[in-house]
């Protein structure tokens, strides 16, 4: 169960009422990209397997947008 | 632990479903699109009618438009380093939309677009888009406050191994500070002399270069002006 504990809590990285992580919620992605651009990997971010899959998403289309960057 | 995942999980699925299995045509979707950025003012208003014009013509009913302004690129897309930010927000029909999508790729003023399904219940967020991530130890000591109810022993020596660091490196700064002082006073009395003739050697030295620098920068200076005439 350790696992579980060290999870982050599931409601603030969505947008409310959804389960839909926001592309344009810049400072909430920039937390889950290195320093070098790339995507954290979830032993890194402790985040539930659908939610890492969303911030994945929304991360791509924070770059596809020049949001944020592909490489540093 | 296990029943909240399992809700979790759930809802996350109905979710799903309401962004890709919907039988309903009409859908909300959002619309970001950046604008060339090499225009004035008015031909900026002048587009962005336009595309709000060409998202209605596609039989959709905005409900929410944001300019987010000039911004500056991550990195250049299309040979242009800045661009302007337009979102719309609107209830479109879903056969239109790849119509839409089309018609967006071959106007000449928008250098990148993008259009994504909203989920149910999604409301439009403001964001501080160019704030500063807060310091490692300032997000700790958030989740820490969040987290008061845990036990005081699970956690207090990740959440303490933050502060002695910090009184470390004072500790590390001032022993440097110290040692080459204590050294001073041990090798003054048998260095001066040396210490004394060496600096007289290396100014002489600087004021010769100087002097050739200057010849140099003389001769530049002239030379420029011969080749402006």
């Amino acid at each position: 169960m350790a696992h579980k504990k060290n999870r982050k809590e599931y409601g603030e990285l969505c947008v409310p009422e959804t389960t839909f992580v926001d592309y344009k919620n810049l400072p909430l992605i920039k937390q889950y990209v290195s320093i070098h651009g790339r995507i954290k990997p979830r032993y890194y971010t402790k985040v539930p397997m659908v939610l890492q899959k969303r911030l994945a998403r929304a991360i791509k289309q924070a770059r596809f947008m020049g949001l944020i960057p592909f490489v540093k | 632990m296990a029943t909240k995942a399992k809700a979790s999980k759930k809802a996350a699925h109905d979710d799903l479903e309401s962004m890709d299995g919907d039988d309903e045509s009409t859908r909300r979707y959002e619309l970001m699109a950046i604008i060339d950025p090499d225009v004035t003012e008015a031909q900026y208003k002048k587009h962005y009618e336009e595309l709000k014009k060409l998202v209605t013509q596609h039989g959709a009913v905005i409900d929410f438009e944001e300019e987010w302004g000039k911004r500056e690129l991550a990195y250049p897309i299309k040979k242009r380093k800045h661009g302007f930010y337009v979102i719309f927000n609107f209830d479109g029909d879903s056969a239109q939309v790849p119509e839409l999508e089309a018609q967006l790729r071959i106007t000449n003023f928008v250098i990148r677009h993008l259009i994504i399904k909203l989920p149910k219940g999604y409301a439009p967020q403001k964001y501080e888009l160019d704030a500063e991530l807060p310091r490692i130890e300032d997000r700790l000591e958030q989740r820490n406050e969040r987290r008061g109810t845990r036990r005081p022993g699970n956690r207090r020596p990740r959440a303490g191994s933050g502060a002695p660091r910090e009184s470390v490196k004072p500790v590390e700064t001032k022993s440097a500070e110290i040692k080459p002082t204590e050294t001073s006073k041990k090798e003054a009395p048998a260095k001066v002399t040396k210490k004394e003739a060496a600096p007289e050697v290396v100014k002489a030295d600087s004021e010769k270069e100087l002097k050739k620098l200057d010849k140099k920068l003389e001769a530049l200076l002239s030379s420029d002006d011969d080749l402006n005439l």
